[in-house]
């Protein structure tokens, strides 16, 4: 009886070791395949994470959102759905926010925050808040990522504007490379001799 | 015991035995514990040895994908996250078939599991820029590690996750959150190691490196929630942080006051974790509030964290435990467990905390050595320590004369020493209890 729940326990241990990351690959490789593509401006600067390596961190400019009134009961915390809609820039900007899923576009979920002028003990009831995007990384190899990260301070201090390409399905996103004047980074990278 | 002294008790058993000098029920007892302690301590250089190996190796694993093979196509490097991990699945289920081997090498590919997990779920992550906070990441490798607790009985597995549980919950503060991302949801995972830890029967008691571990693990546990519950109070953000140390410290009285088997009771202060680290904490706590000219500070933390939902609940606790400790006599660590409780008292007397916290590690230092002398758990060193320490730091901050000062300094530590010698012949005519 033991040694059946013993193998019960690993059983469960091993599917769902596979499960996961595989359960994760599908969601994202789908994504990749048939997801809309998206262009968002981001900032990105260089940190770095002990278990996955060297990343750029992916601060879409766009993150700060007004409440319409017909979802101003919501409140920091909440995950809300906010529509991705192309503007005459070229660029995707936010668009519309609701509580439900919506049935067409693009859209991706979000985490309402607070703003940042918007202190804890301030109590007042402010439709302005900050919105989390699901997507805020982008790792690159551990020789590469000093020299991005240089490059795109030197590249984002001016007007010019850095752009996350991303792949958009079904409110799954997947960052798929960051430009600049529509030029793969690593591409301009190898070119400059960075 | 050690290990050298275990296996003499063994051989000594069988003469002792069929001289009529132990029972044979008796016998069987000490066969058992000592055979399963001794199967520990024997074996604990391969232990060492296996599990170091499988951490390395592991940790190998982690770092060479943290270098980011972003020459390698995607099924190439999915490849190098899975098949680490099927590998260490395949060697884990051939040591389960086998059945009876060593324990390092249970542990160890419990442990390399444990890595390849981590290393597949950093690398899935990794290759397709999947965001979120590492206390998302840390989370999942330790819920996909836990059933490998239950079917392996690993006990560095369950170290892993105790302990990972306990840092996700310190990291996972978010003031924003729904409740199940919160550290609130810190006692639904601890009790994850249940079936392997007690056990559904209650049989499998902790050993000391566990014990470290869910000491650690629940003092992380409390302070986050802790923070939490300030977090999400209506609390000036001034009062913040004192009512967090407050309330931590309120659920590490609790935690000293877990109640005990007779055989935990009996064990030394080493063995138990849960209330060493908490005593330390409280004295410590105590210890400065004597020197507090001012208790407003101390006493607005206390009132303020009594106010919160938390904060009640901890007291009902304190209150339970207290009662479980009054029942299995446990005065000694009754009367630390009533240290976060005096600012509440000073709120009410005419009396200041530094006077009042003089007189109850007064009283704690007495009681600890009072006990002794009726039998009771107890530690009168620590007593005697306490008491020393307060002499000190009383005479340090009062105005007498550097002579005075000296004559004190000298007698005191002459009782000290006097009294060590005392405690020392007298465990030598009898066995002292412990706390």
């Amino acid at each position: 009886m033991k040694t059946a729940l013993s193998w019960m326990s690993f059983g469960v241990a091993c599917v769902a070791q596979w499960a996961v990351p595989l359960a994760s690959i599908r969601a994202r490789e789908e994504v990749l395949e048939r997801g809309a593509v998206v262009r968002v401006a981001v900032m990105a600067p260089d940190p770095f994470d002990p278990l996955r390596g060297r990343y750029l961190r992916v601060n879409p400019k766009e993150s700060e959102v007004v409440l319409a009134q017909e979802v101003s009961h919501l409140t920091a915390g909440k995950k809300v759905w906010v529509q991705i809609e192309k503007g005459s820039d070229g660029l995707h900007h936010l668009g519309g926010l609701t509580e439900k899923r919506p049935d067409a576009g693009d859209y991706l979920p979000m985490i309402l925050r607070r703003a940042w002028n918007q202190g804890l003990d301030s109590g007042d009831k402010s439709l302005k808040f900050r919105v989390e995007w699901p997507v805020d990384r982008f790792y690159v190899n551990e020789i590469l990522a000093p020299k991005a990260d240089e490059w795109l301070r030197e590249n984002t201090r001016g007007k010019k504007t850095v752009v996350a390409e991303l792949r958009l399905l079904n409110g799954t996103a997947v960052i798929t490379d960051l430009e600049l004047d529509g030029r793969s980074f690593r591409e301009i990278l190898k070119q400059s001799g960075h | 015991m050690k290990a050298p002294e275990q296996s003499w008790l063994l051989k000594q058993l069988d003469g002792w035995e069929a001289e009529g000098l132990v029972t044979a029920d008796s016998a069987r007892v000490l066969r058992e514990r000592f055979r399963a302690q001794g199967a520990v301590s024997m074996g604990a250089g391969s232990l060492m040895m296996g599990i170091v190996g499988a951490l390395l190796v592991g940790a190998g694993l982690i770092v060479l994908i943290s270098h980011n093979w972003d020459d390698f196509s995607r099924p190439q490097r999915l490849a190098c996250a899975f098949v680490p991990l099927l590998l260490s699945q395949l060697w884990t289920a051939s040591l389960m078939r086998r059945g009876g081997v060593e324990m390092w090498k249970r542990e160890s590919a419990g442990l390399f599991q444990t890595a390849t997990t981590g290393a597949c779920i950093a690398l899935v992550s990794q290759t397709y820029h999947i965001g979120g906070h590492w206390t998302q990441f840390l989370l999942s490798w330790c819920l996909l590690t836990l059933p490998l607790v239950w079917a392996l009985r690993g006990r560095f597995v369950a170290v892993f996750y105790v302990l990972g549980i306990g840092i996700w919950s310190i990291g996972q503060n978010h003031v924003d959150e729904a409740w199940y991302l919160t550290p609130w949801v810190y006692p639904f995972l601890l009790l994850g190691i249940w079936p392997y830890c007690p056990g559904f029967g209650l049989q499998h008691l902790p050993d000391r490196l566990l014990r470290r571990a869910l000491t650690l693990s629940a003092a992380a546990g409390i302070a986050a929630c802790s923070s939490q519950a300030c977090m999400n109070s209506a609390l000036p953000s001034t009062q913040v942080e004192g009512t967090t140390f407050w309330l931590t410290l309120l659920g590490a009285a609790g935690l000293c006051l877990f109640p005990l088997s007779k055989t935990g009771l009996k064990e030394g202060l080493n063995a138990k974790p849960q209330v060493l680290l908490p005593a330390i904490a409280l004295l410590g706590y105590a210890f400065a509030a004597t020197f507090v000219e001012s208790s407003e500070a101390f006493t607005a933390a206390a009132t303020s964290g009594l106010s919160t939902s938390w904060g009640r609940l901890l007291a009902g606790a304190l209150a339970v435990l207290g009662g479980v400790a009054v029942w299995q006599q446990r005065f000694a660590l009754l009367s630390l467990a009533m240290i976060p409780l005096l600012p509440l008292v000073d709120s009410v007397l005419p009396v200041s905390l530094s006077i009042l916290s003089s007189l109850h590690l007064t009283a704690v230092g007495l009681t600890l050595i009072v006990l002794d002398f009726y039998g009771k758990p107890s530690a009168p060193r620590c007593g005697a320590a306490i008491l020393t320490a307060l002499i000190f730091a009383r005479m340090m901050d009062s105005k007498f004369s550097l002579v005075t000062k000296g004559i004190v300094f000298m007698g005191v530590g002459v009782a000290f020493l006097a009294f060590n010698q005392f405690m020392s012949r007298r465990k030598h005519s009898q066995p002292a209890s412990v706390v």
